[in-house]
């Protein structure tokens, strides 16, 4: 057995234990070459592209034509180099659209989608960065609140490790409608204080039923803790309702 | 939608055409290279959650993962930034000196190109103003508490440096500094002077955008290089913070 057997399984767990960092550059490009090159040593041909007079940005914005008869490669080698530059110079740039959701409506319309998508009782954390834009979701857990053993850190570990600096709840209620349990109240108050002491921002708690949506976080601070308001969408713009509308 | 062909998009990038193409095309492509199952149906979620191409490239692999790709093609996505980012910099000739605020603020935004988490970088440079060094400090947020000063003023000293630069990221936000990035400032800036480094500038970086937080609070070093500061930043002022 050749000390290269298990090269690239031991390059993938580094990736995975490690990420980019400890790489060098010709290291990630070798690994990057790996998807199109499913056999041989993609050492060298990292190298070639290195040393080309424009460096790496020249290699992965060349014209694939041009990278065939310089490089000596195929086809679906060029095409990958080619495409990871592309992909690069755009997601670097951020030309594509970012939805924001700084606005109450953006927020319900998104604690809706998801539980569009959940067919069970469940909550789940939205984790935004401080522009409010999306960074990722996290179920965090399965079963009637109450039943389950609530800990602020599992929202604040995987907030933390999206870089998130808001937090959104949305807990699902597919057969009970949307009315925020005392026990909803109690949990949201205590992650707002939790989660502040780690400088997250819970934005808020909704508690969705199929089209309907209604804010533990608005719940936990009334005055009035019996009365309920409900939010729904009526021809595209959020409506408020009093007690009442279920 | 049309559906998506992995040999007419190999042909469409031959003929030069990559530019024009949409970034489902592309991402579907790229997750046909890692192997994914159902490319096309996987592309599409993910921009449905995530709304954008540059939201999905910054995902880490674990949360690639969770949405469902395959370890092979998550690592494959995670790639992309990370090589733009050192292509970006490594076309950046460090011989020439980082002695005006846009020509090290244009150094700053090839560094923090990919960069998901905030972190915090020292540069080092000699006295002619060439870069010495670049050396990441910390990943989080900028604070006194999370910030070893002993370890920056030993990175200056070691280095033999002649002058320091720091440099952090506000990742997805602005570039409007918090208390906490003024005050840990003002205690680099006394830790550095104390060993004969001096701190010339503190840049915010974020989103394409970077200010020079010293000149901002109106408090440029004096060992700052004559017509360091060519072009014009907002004024900045712990009161209004």
């Amino acid at each position: 057995m050749g000390i290269h057997t298990g090269h690239r399984k031991r390059v993938k767990e580094k990736l995975l234990r490690q990420g980019t960092d400890s790489f060098l550059t010709h290291e990630l490009l070798e690994a990057a070459l790996f998807y199109a090159v499913p056999y041989q040593d993609t050492n060298p041909t990292a190298h070639r592209l290195l040393d080309g007079t424009d460096g790496l940005l020249g290699a992965l914005t060349r014209d694939p034509q041009e990278t065939l008869s310089v490089l000596g490669c195929g086809e679906h080698t060029a095409v990958l180099i080619r495409l990871l530059g592309e992909l690069g110079r755009r997601g670097a740039a951020g030309t594509s659209a970012i939805t924001l959701y700084d606005t109450r409506e953006a927020l319900v319309s998104l604690g809706m989608e998801i539980a569009r998508e959940e067919a069970k009782e469940a909550t789940w954390a939205v984790f935004l960065d401080n522009r409010f834009s999306l960074l990722g979701k996290t179920r965090i857990f399965e079963g009637y609140y109450a039943s389950a053993s609530f800990r602020p850190a599992l929202i604040a570990e995987p907030a933390l490790r999206h870089g998130a600096s808001m937090v959104l709840l949305v807990s699902t209620h597919p057969d009970r409608g949307a009315r925020v349990d005392p026990y909803e109240r109690e949990t949201t108050a205590t992650c707002h204080r939790a989660l502040s002491s780690v400088g997250l921002k819970l934005l808020d708690h909704l508690v969705v039923s199929g089209s309907i949506a209604a804010s533990a976080m608005e719940s936990a601070t009334s005055r009035a803790k019996n009365s309920y308001r409900f939010y729904r969408f009526c021809n595209e713009s959020l409506v408020l309702d009093e007690e009442g509308f279920l | 939608m049309t559906p998506f062909s992995f040999d007419a998009f190999k042909s469409g990038v031959m003929e030069g055409e990559i530019a024009g193409m949409t970034d489902r095309a592309l991402l579907t492509a790229l997750l046909t290279y890692g192997k994914q199952k159902e490319p096309q149906e996987t592309s599409d979620r993910l921009l449905h959650t995530y709304r954008s191409l540059s939201n999905i490239l910054r995902l880490s692999t674990r949360d690639l993962m969770s949405e469902g790709l395959s370890t092979h093609s998550a690592l494959l996505v995670g790639l992309v930034l990370p090589l733009w980012g050192r292509a970006l910099f490594d076309s950046f000739s460090l011989k020439e000196p980082l002695d005006t605020s846009s020509r090290t603020g244009a150094f700053l935004l090839h560094r923090f190109c990919g960069e998901r988490l905030e972190t915090v970088y020292l540069l080092l440079l000699r006295e002619d103003y060439t870069l010495l060094d670049c050396q990441r400090v910390t990943t989080g947020s900028i604070n006194t508490t999370t910030l070893n000063t002993r370890a920056l003023a030993e990175a200056a000293v070691f280095s033999g440096a002649s002058y320091a630069v720091l440099a952090h990221n506000h990742p997805g936000g602005t570039t409007i500094p918090s208390r906490n990035d003024i005050l840990a400032t003002q205690r680099i800036q006394e830790t550095l002077d104390t060993v004969g480094v001096p701190l010339l500038e503190h840049y915010i970086v974020a989103e394409g955008e970077y200010l020079p937080l010293l000149e901002a609070q109106g408090t440029p070093h004096p060992k700052a290089p004559q017509g360091y500061y060519d072009k014009e930043y907002p004024c900045i002022s712990l009161e209004t913070l």
